[in-house]
């Protein structure tokens, strides 16, 4: 399989947050809308989480002179304000945890089908040359 | 033994071995990515994208854990 780029993490992100909005509103019509917003916030904190950690990471492993202020910042806000955020949330918010959960899964979710996909397009590319499918298909 | 106590011994172990568990594998995972790094440089944007991902993914088993405990503390 062809490495995977940083633009990858970016289109989870952006795919994630396309399905976070579609699960509010579906699950809010159909089931519950604390439910619904519970996915929400637990896909949007999954998302939020995930972007700091690839700040930080990129701003530790970048090349040149450590940024020490910008570390130490990203490091603040990551760990102690989005955790403290997400407690904050689940104790007074009155959501479930399970929604939240659920929502937090789906970048994950969302990441392993991406995978999957490009995985599964380049076994079939192998199996059946592109020049090859256009000639079957005229 | 009350469920209640028992769980009230079992709930900060179980946080604990999570949390050891988790920081025992990002270090693992963050120190072959940068001893990968140091030795191919070109690839360390490569590289880079695989330690965020499972960084993220021992994060969440941590995560995972934490909840679990939170649902049950409402037992004790």
């Amino acid at each position: 399989m062809k490495a995977l780029g940083v633009d990858f993490i970016h289109r989870v992100m952006a795919t994630s947050a396309v399905l976070a909005g579609l699960s509010l509103l579906f699950v809010s019509v159909y089931y519950n809308w604390h439910f619904g917003l519970g996915i929400f916030i637990g896909t949007a904190w999954g998302i939020a989480n995930l972007h700091f950690l690839t700040q930080l990471i990129g701003a530790v492993v970048e090349p040149g002179p450590l940024h020490k202020r910008k570390v130490v910042l990203l490091a603040l806000v990551k760990f102690p304000v989005l955790y403290g955020a997400a407690y904050l949330v689940l104790h007074f918010g009155d959501l479930s945890m399970l929604s939240f959960l659920i929502g937090f899964n789906i970048i994950f979710a969302v990441a392993l089908l991406k995978v999957l996909g490009r995985l599964l397009n380049e076994r079939l590319e192998q199996v059946q040359p592109p020049d090859n499918l256009n000639r079957v298909v005229r | 033994m009350e469920v209640g106590t028992a769980l009230s011994f079992a709930l900060p172990l179980a946080v604990a071995i999570a949390a050891l568990g988790s920081g025992l594998g990002l270090g693992r995972a963050v120190s072959a990515a940068m001893e990968a790094m140091g030795r191919q440089p070109e690839a360390a944007g490569k590289i880079q994208v695989g330690m965020i991902i499972g960084c993220a993914l021992i994060e969440a088993l941590t995560i995972y854990a934490l909840a679990t405990v939170f649902l049950l503390m409402g037992k004790i």
